[in-house]
């Protein structure tokens, strides 16, 4: 099979919810399906693509399972809530995440967003562990929640956060931080409503 | 009560280190002294913790953009609380909070710091550096200044019996730099004195300020305040920094009021100021019947003193090229009955060189005088230095100095000498002699001193050898204690010198120290028994009393 270049089109009907509901797939070179399993590897990467959801991933190297997971390394990740590029990225298709590893994100309120760890979930909401930082503003912490539709960040454990000629540090392990972008300005706050805690706190639990 | 109870901790923290005596009276009195303060003075909640370990800190560049120091290197505030606020303009630290910067630390139930503008607003502050606590109503730090208004400052370690009211501070954080408007200081609710204007430095101790600075702990060193009875009672005040309004590192004039031997046969009355600024300095003083000034700047001297029947002008100019010096003069003076004019020049020539720890310095002078009377007269001499400072110390010197013994005045006369010593010096011990071939006076010392926990004993040898035989063979004792740092605690400072020529103690002493919370109290009660040659003492007691701000 090497050498050869096949063009292969899947296209998958799934819910209509799921991130990756209806698949093109174009390996870049080489790839294998194993029957028993129905797993297709894509061994030297390619790009699998959801033109309704207006989401592509590209990679170096690509697993997948119709209707069950997708794997891939050294991937690049694009979708309306931003782009992120991961050391290692799984999507399940079952609880709808997306998790990642060693990853980077272009993000136009946090510029230079990164992060040992990160998971995306069905409800838009990223997930951010383990030396997360950002370079503009600077902020450097333990976990970030972001809630991509209102525009939300929250900062759990200690962390520091500079802007201007100011440098903001939470201590404590219980620290917390609620950033608000609106209108190019951050606005930052330790004592945060309850209800944002509620409702974002349980989702970083969901990443270990 | 939130206030009380941090002033109780307060004290306890100070009290655990201490290992000193205490007054139940005093200790008993003291939730009284707190529940009064505390209903007095209702601020804000005192942190317990450090600021810049508060739950959320924010850190703050104190100095300008256009500093020349790296972003690194700039002085930094920081200001801490328990919840924050920020919206990247306005930063509001609330449910107490607090603002630290070099030696200075203060807390308020809020802080605001405006990012547009770089100011830090407080109100309800309560602050403190390591020389002294302050409350006021309102206060701004803008880059490295502090400004309080409404201002109450006192430097008592508990309570404020002791306070200064001013109206307006501003505080240079970075130089230390502190200026006080309309201020009044009180003592016990009581106004002694009130100002317009007084400068000051956070390095400088604010008792300097007031005159009220710590002594040594030279036992026979008086403080300010005076109490002794020697041939009468003495009392007044000696070398009182007046609280003028000066500029910040402009030297204090001193007051000296001082009554002695009230009550004996010769009581005296002594009234002085003085002053010194670099290379120039006044004093004028009068005593009894007798009165002494001096002024003196590089170029002008002029000094009386009654008691000696003296009177002099000097004018003069220093030239100085390398190592050398020339300084013609003219001068006019009277001693006793000798009176007249003189004119002459000095010339002078130093070399120093210093390598590693080695030292050397060759200073030699010769002088020339000439009087309205055909009268000369010649001076030469010298002082050779050496020494090494290292692990140890050794330091050596010889001064001599010839003159044709022809001088007609005091201004321009130099004594002949010829005199060497030597001093040796590792860590807390030293031994050192002196051996003065005009006189055949051979005079040696060595002391030592062991530190403990509760404070210093020393010992001290004192011996003097003059033309074949013995003149002094004294050894003294002595304990300094720790300063005090805990309230209501006592030391003692007692000494003992024993005369091994007369078989006999030539000397004891003891002092007292009580420290309250604003002050350290001392009485102390010294005596010399036996005199000892080459000290000029005589064999009297006397009791001195002190007090110093802590």
């Amino acid at each position: 099979m090497r050498g050869l270049f096949v063009a292969l089109s899947f296209v998958a009907l799934f819910a209509v919810a799921q991130r990756f509901a209806a698949l093109e797939v174009k390996p870049n070179g080489d790839s294998d399906l194993d029957v028993t399993t129905g797993i297709y590897t894509l061994l030297a990467g390619g790009s699998i693509s959801d033109n309704r959801s207006k989401l592509s991933l590209s990679a170096r190297y690509i697993q997948y399972k119709d209707g069950d997971f997708i794997r891939a390394r050294e991937a690049n990740y694009q979708s309306p809530e931003g782009n992120f590029t991961a050391a290692t990225l799984e999507y399940l298709y079952g609880p709808d995440t997306l998790r990642m590893s060693g990853v980077q994100i272009a993000s136009r309120e946090l510029k230079g967003l990164k992060a040992q760890n990160g998971l995306l979930t069905k409800e838009d909401i990223l997930v951010l562990k383990g030396q997360v930082s950002s370079s503009e503003p600077a902020l450097e912490a333990s976990t970030l929640v972001v809630d991509t539709n209102r525009n939300q960040a929250l900062v759990l454990g200690s962390f520091s956060f500079r802007q201007g000629g100011a440098t903001l540090r939470g201590q404590q392990a219980n620290a917390t931080l609620l950033l608000n972008f609106a209108g190019g300005k951050v606005q930052a706050n330790t004592r945060v409503p309850a209800e944002v805690l509620n409702r974002l706190r349980p989702f970083a639990d969901r990443l270990p | 009560m939130q206030r009380g109870s941090g002033e109780a901790g307060e004290r306890g923290r100070r009290d655990e280190g201490g290992r000193h005596f205490s007054f139940p009276l005093a200790s008993s009195l003291s939730p009284v002294l707190i529940f009064l303060f505390a209903l007095l003075f209702p601020l804000s909640p005192a942190l317990a913790q450090p600021c810049t370990e508060q739950p959320y800190t924010l850190t703050l560049t104190l100095e300008p953009a256009d500093s020349p120091n790296t972003p690194d290197d700039r002085e930094k505030g920081v200001l801490g609380g328990s919840n924050l606020e920020y919206e990247g303009e306005l930063a509001v630290f609330s449910d107490g909070a607090c603002l630290q910067t070099q030696g200075i630390s203060i807390t308020a139930p809020q802080i605001r710091f405006s990012q547009t503008d770089g100011v830090v607003l407080i109100e309800n502050l309560e602050g403190s550096t390591p020389r002294f606590r302050f409350w006021a109503a309102r206060g701004t730090v803008k880059g490295r200044v502090l400004s309080v208004e409404g201002m109450r400052v006192t430097t008592c370690r508990c309570g404020d019996e002791l306070r200064l009211i001013s109206e307006n501070i501003s505080l240079d954080t970075g130089s230390g730099d502190i200026v006080l408007k309309k201020s009044r200081l009180e003592l016990w609710g009581i106004g002694l004195l009130s100002f317009e204007g007084l400068s000051s430095n956070l390095s400088r101790n604010v008792a300097d300020d007031f005159g009220l600075g710590r002594v040594s702990s030279d036992f026979a060193a008086l403080s300010t305040l005076r109490f002794g009875i020697d041939a009468g009672v003495s009392f007044g005040l000696e070398n009182l920094a007046l609280p003028l309004a000066r500029a910040p590192g402009q030297a204090p004039v001193l007051l000296t009021l001082l009554g002695s031997g009230l009550g004996g046969p010769g009581p005296n009355l002594t009234f002085g100021l003085s002053s010194q600024q670099g290379n120039r300095r006044g004093r004028f003083a009068i005593e009894g019947q007798n009165s002494s000034s001096l002024v003196q700047t590089p170029n002008v001297l002029f000094s009386h003193d009654t008691r000696e029947a003296r009177y002099g002008f000097r004018a003069s100019e220093t030239l100085r090229w390398d190592n050398f010096s020339l300084t013609p003069f003219g001068q006019m003076a009277r001693e006793k009955s000798e009176q007249g004019l003189a004119y002459g020049a000095e010339l002078r020539h130093a070399v120093e060189a210093r390598e590693q720890g080695f030292r050397f310095r060759l200073e030699s002078f010769g002088a020339a005088v000439g009087y309205d009377q055909p009268q000369f007269y010649l001076a030469f001499g010298g002082r050779i230095e050496g020494g090494y400072e290292g692990a140890f110390g050794v330091k050596m010197a010889y001064d001599w100095a010839i003159d044709s013994r022809s001088a007609r005045f005091w201004l321009e006369r130099h004594e002949a000498a010829q005199r060497f010593s030597l001093v040796l010096s590792q860590g807390p011990s030293s031994l050192g002699l002196e051996y003065d071939a005009l006189s055949f006076t051979s005079t040696a010392f060595a002391r030592t001193s062991a530190r403990q926990d509760y404070g210093e004993l020393w010992l001290d040898t004192r011996l003097r050898y003059r033309e074949g035989a013995w003149e002094r063979q004294e050894l003294i004792l002595g304990f300094v204690p720790n300063p005090l740092t805990c309230t209501d605690s006592l030391s003692l400072s007692p000494t003992l010198g024993y005369d091994f020529l007369r078989q006999s103690v030539s000397r004891f002493g003891l002092e007292v120290r009580y420290a309250d919370c604003c002050f350290v109290w001392r009485l102390g009660y010294s005596e010399v028994r036996i005199p000892q040659a080459g000290t000029g003492e005589a064999a009297t007691g006397k009791w001195v009393f002190g007090v110093e701000l802590r």
